[in-house]
């Protein structure tokens, strides 16, 4: 949909914007450089989703596999995190975990970037009026706490984890909107676009051509650090037991099973909980970096 | 100034109204009957055509929202499904808990970020404010209810000094209320000390950076009175914008940490809600997390006009 017209290494350097490829590849490096903690949040976010698509090459065991003789077994040579009350292998279950907390943050926070992203573009653009109606929509949608939103969406549609995607998709449709309509309202009256309806262009060629791209940053950075809190809400969301059902493999659902067993089997639970605070915690380090590196008053 | 907060209560208004038609389209938004949902299936014909007539749902259906809309604004929010129950009564009961936590976790988040964020400023670039910081995201990383039960591994479980889970009202015991509501609180207050204590840090550094500051220093003001009475004062509309947004999120958070904990609050008078299929509490149950959100909202905003009266007159 958009047409990119910068990258992130071009918008992080103060000068002009390379044309070889081989002064690109060196922007790049030297941004990730020079943005380290970003750099940390990226290796994260990589071993992350590395984990979730070669799951079953790198799980020990079958996430499904239940032991009976082995229930919530310590960690150990064997199980290097420990079993569940059901014997089943905690690190497998963490790996294939990922699978469904970046399936679900991914697809929701797209879902929200598709739908918002474009209306904070037209209400940005357009008359008052219409900016009006989209943002007093949003207003709405914006006054209800995140979770309770999504557990009222819930209510509507049923649990499971394909509509926790929706729900969550549709609590962050309206931080998309505003986050777009800011920056698009400013483009929206620069001389290039004055230039571009002289020239005949529609407005909606103006708005997706030459406008959109030039949200394109602070696009980018809205999506990584929104990622960190959808992946938070799907956690939430499993352990109330509003997303994907038993016996799928979820790192929230985790934690709440291992609730039950805190006194005897503490591991259950703390081992889930690590990995979800690792990936957000990649995926914010990541976010603070792009913010800091694209934004005009923190770039050095 | 009247004229300000009377618009400001309009505007408020205006987003009540369309936050009650989103809430008010949730039973007709679920496939089904929502008449059923409304009233339940266990139900004789001639009970459910005297139920029909009484709530006037063979009305159009803005005839029925006005009237949902009317007994909202009187304090009826309709009958539990499930327990037979006013849905008013149902969360009046479970309100204090819940706002008991919030207050509380606020109160944990303020008394912690703003400190950790004037420190960290103070001493911005040092070991000091490396720390600050990294304990400030690990803050914002780690989920509440992850954190809710760690909490419970080390002082209930280890240490046998707090009670695992439930609610003790402070009107029966406040010492009991407090060491029953201080591990939820820490759990849920967090996430908001370390936000705010990234943007007090932020805000300062900026303030830091004036000729009003250096100025207060060359005529020989106190270190403590420069930071508190100079910096802090200046700083505090980012701040306080934090945590009106992060009020929101408390209230929301509120739901999973009762969950863990047990509370008696309205987060789990939802979830209950959820799962006996009780259309008129979650529509009670949301009603209210969104009226106090657009509240505290209001009053973020009207706090702001107090701090720096140029807003006022934009």
């Amino acid at each position: 949909m958009f047409e990119p017209t910068i990258s992130l290494a071009d918008a992080a350097e103060v000068s002009p914007a390379a044309d070889s490829w081989s002064d690109r590849i060196s922007n790049q490096i030297r941004f990730w450089l020079r943005n380290r903690l970003a750099l940390v949040g990226l290796l994260i976010i990589v071993l992350v989703i590395l984990a979730a698509v070669f799951a079953p090459l790198i799980a020990p065991y079958d996430p499904y596999e239940r032991d009976v003789r082995n229930r919530i077994a310590a960690p150990s040579s064997a199980h290097l995190l420990g079993t569940d009350e059901l014997g089943r292998d905690i690190l497998s279950r963490i790996i294939y975990g990922a699978r469904v907390s970046l399936m679900v943050g991914g697809i929701s926070v797209g879902l929200a970037t598709l739908i918002g992203a474009p209306l904070g573009l037209i209400a940005g653009f357009n008359s008052r009026r219409l900016d009006s109606l989209i943002m007093r929509v949003m207003d709405a949608l914006l006054s209800f706490p995140e979770i309770v939103l999504a557990i009222a969406i819930l209510a509507i549609l049923g649990p499971s984890a394909a509509n926790a995607m929706i729900a969550i998709g549709i609590v962050y449709i309206p931080i998309f909107a505003r986050t777009i309509r800011a920056p698009a309202m400013v483009e929206s009256h620069r001389e290039y676009v004055e230039a571009a309806r002289a020239s005949g262009a529609t407005n909606r060629r103006i708005l997706f051509r030459h406008i959109a791209p030039n949200t394109l940053s602070i696009l980018i950075v809205r999506i990584t650090i929104s990622l960190s809190y959808a992946i938070l809400a799907e956690a939430a969301l499993s352990f109330l037991g509003l997303s994907a059902s038993p016996p799928t493999p979820t790192w929230g659902r985790m934690l709440k099973d291992g609730q039950s067993f805190m006194q005897q089997a503490p591991w259950v639970a703390i081992f889930p909980g690590l990995a979800i605070a690792i990936t957000v915690l990649g995926f914010n380090l990541l976010g603070d970096g792009l913010r800091d590196a694209l934004d005009p008053r923190t770039r050095k | 100034m009247t004229r300000y907060i009377a618009s400001r209560l309009i505007s408020a208004a205006g987003v009540i109204v369309l936050v009650s038609i989103l809430v008010f389209a949730i039973i007709r938004l679920i496939p089904g009957d929502p008449v059923s949902l409304l009233l339940g299936e266990n139900l004789t014909d001639e009970a459910r055509t005297h139920l029909i007539e009484k709530w006037g749902l063979d009305q159009p259906v803005v005839v029925q929202y006005l009237r949902w809309a009317a007994g909202m604004i009187s304090g009826d929010f309709g009958t539990s499904l499930s327990t037979q129950e006013s849905v008013s009564s149902l969360l009046l009961d479970r309100l204090p808990a819940t706002f008991s936590l919030a207050i509380f976790a606020l109160i944990i988040g303020v008394v912690i970020g703003i400190p950790a964020g004037m420190i960290a400023a103070y001493r911005a670039n040092t070991m000091v404010d490396g720390i600050a910081m990294v304990s400030a995201l690990v803050g914002l990383c780690i989920p509440s209810f992850w954190l809710a039960l760690m909490l419970i591994l080390l002082f209930s479980i280890k240490l046998h000094w707090l009670p695992v889970s439930g609610y003790v009202s402070p009107f029966t015991s406040v010492t009991e209320w407090f060491t029953h509501i201080l591990m939820p609180s820490i759990a849920l207050g967090a996430g908001l000390a370390a936000s705010i204590s990234r943007m007090t840090r932020s805000a300062m550094l900026d303030v830091l950076n004036q000729d009003y500051i250096r100025t207060a220093r060359a005529k020989g003001l106190s270190e403590r009175v420069t930071l508190v009475t100079h910096t802090l004062k200046n700083a505090l509309l980012p701040i306080i914008t934090v945590i009106g947004l992060q009020l929101g999120f408390l209230l929301g958070g509120a739901v999973v940490v009762e969950e863990v904990f047990a509370v008696p609050g309205v987060g789990r008078l939802l979830i209950y809600g959820i799962g006996n299929r009780d259309y008129p509490l979650i529509q009670g149950v949301v009603m209210i997390f969104a009226i106090s959100f657009i509240v505290i909202n209001l009053v973020v905003d009207l706090l702001y006009s107090i701090l720096d009266p140029r807003i006022r007159f934009q």
